[in-house]
């Protein structure tokens, strides 16, 4: 109170306020702020592919695809200001994306799965993936519990069965183990599509 | 087919609308935008109503001054709304800080399932528990006006309106938390 009333006290809290003020308006200069948003596309561009393919898999519609990738890339721009190097920034990357995808998860309605016995081989797209085949992996995912689900996904994704333990913060035989029962159920469901 | 070959195929399956780059202006979009994510709102959604809750329960004894309310037990019905209201919205805002402990930066991905699921439990638990309570409310506030009917009309279309209003926001509460298979 003395500081506001005595003329000497009060310009240093209007110089420290000033001085405040001018730390912030620098923070938002605009070529810094282009400078952290090159950084950022750098660190990201990479794993785009890997974002859109996780998304993809926890999303029932294309507009449900957009909320989930949209989220997935706010959250990454958020939190990469806080990155610790302890970890790969791919790791990161993958937690992050499925954090976002699980904490607001729904479960997909439940489809026939499709039979692929007779499936096409033909690519519906250049370069991509038969649509038979996409389906029927759909429908495996999509009955998985989220755990599961995301388990599987860092399979099929190729990470090692270390860091998906990591990733989960789960055991890494419990990893193992999971990832067992869902290969020999989707080998099941491949040879008799009707069983559930 | 074999285990590789599946990962191929997953590695090559892409949505027609899906972009494997990010393109200038949609790092701009993401880096300036003021969205917030479906955790984020479904935190806001609880404070939201928390907050209501707390107002509600404050202005419940407004009632005491209308001398069209009530009958004898007009200060207990009071008393047990402003009551049911704080316990409202102190489920709401319990349910609102577990939903912002939600940690997706540096949770482990199991731990973040298992607090959301806690999360969606909790508020079904309260449903289960509030809901009667709010019939009880009901009846009690209907039965001391018994003797108007214009009170009672009141009420019941109340109920009514309120059932639907919260029927709608249980849906949408729903399509954020969405179904989780235990």
């Amino acid at each position: 109170m003395i500081a506001l009333v005595h003329p000497a006290g009060l310009q240093q809290v209007v110089g420290e306020w000033l001085l405040r003020f001018a730390e912030a308006l620098s923070r938002m200069r605009p070529a810094e702020r282009q400078q952290s948003e090159a950084l950022f596309r750098q660190a990201i561009e990479p794993h785009i592919p890997i974002i859109n393919r996780i998304c993809r898999s926890f999303a029932s519609t294309a507009y449900e695809f957009e909320d989930l990738r949209q989220d997935a890339l706010l959250n990454i721009w958020r939190g990469i200001a806080n990155f610790k190097n302890d970890s790969d920034i791919k790791t990161w990357i993958y937690r992050v994306t499925l954090n976002t995808c699980v904490s607001t998860y729904r479960r997909r309605r439940k489809r026939e799965h499709a039979d692929i016995s007779h499936a096409s081989s033909v690519p519906s797209e250049e370069g991509s993936a038969p649509f038979e085949f996409r389906q029927w992996l759909d429908t495996i995912i999509a009955d998985l519990n989220p755990e599961n689900h995301s388990i599987f996904v860092l399979w099929l994704e190729d990470v090692p069965y270390d860091q998906i333990a990591r990733i989960m913060g789960m055991n890494r035989n419990t990893v193992a183990s999971r990832i067992n029962r869902i290969k020999t159920r989707i080998r099941l469901l491949a040879q008799n599509p009707k069983i559930n | 087919m074999s285990e590789e070959e599946l990962r191929k195929q997953w590695r090559q399956s892409r949505d027609s609308q899906s972009r494997d780059t990010l393109t200038g202006s949609e790092a701009e979009t993401i880096t300036r935008s003021k969205r917030k994510t479906a955790l984020t709102r479904l935190a806001e959604r609880y404070a939201r109503f928390s907050n209501l809750a707390f107002i509600f329960a404050l202005v419940s004894p407004v009632w005491i001054a209308n001398p069209e309310v009530g009958g004898r037990h007009k200060s207990i019905i009071i008393i047990c709304m402003m009551i049911y209201f704080i316990i409202c919205g102190a489920i709401d805002r319990h349910i609102c800080h577990k939903v912002r402990a939600i940690n997706v930066f540096e949770m482990p991905t199991s731990e973040v399932i298992a607090r959301a699921m806690k999360c969606r439990l909790l508020h079904l638990k309260s449903m289960a528990f509030i809901i009667p309570l709010a019939i009880t409310l009901i009846v009690l506030f209907s039965w001391s006006n018994s003797w108007n009917p214009y009170m009672n009309i009141g009420i019941i279309s109340g109920a009514l309106i309120g059932a639907a209003i919260g029927t709608i926001q249980f849906r949408r509460f729903m399509r954020d938390y969405r179904d989780m298979k235990e």
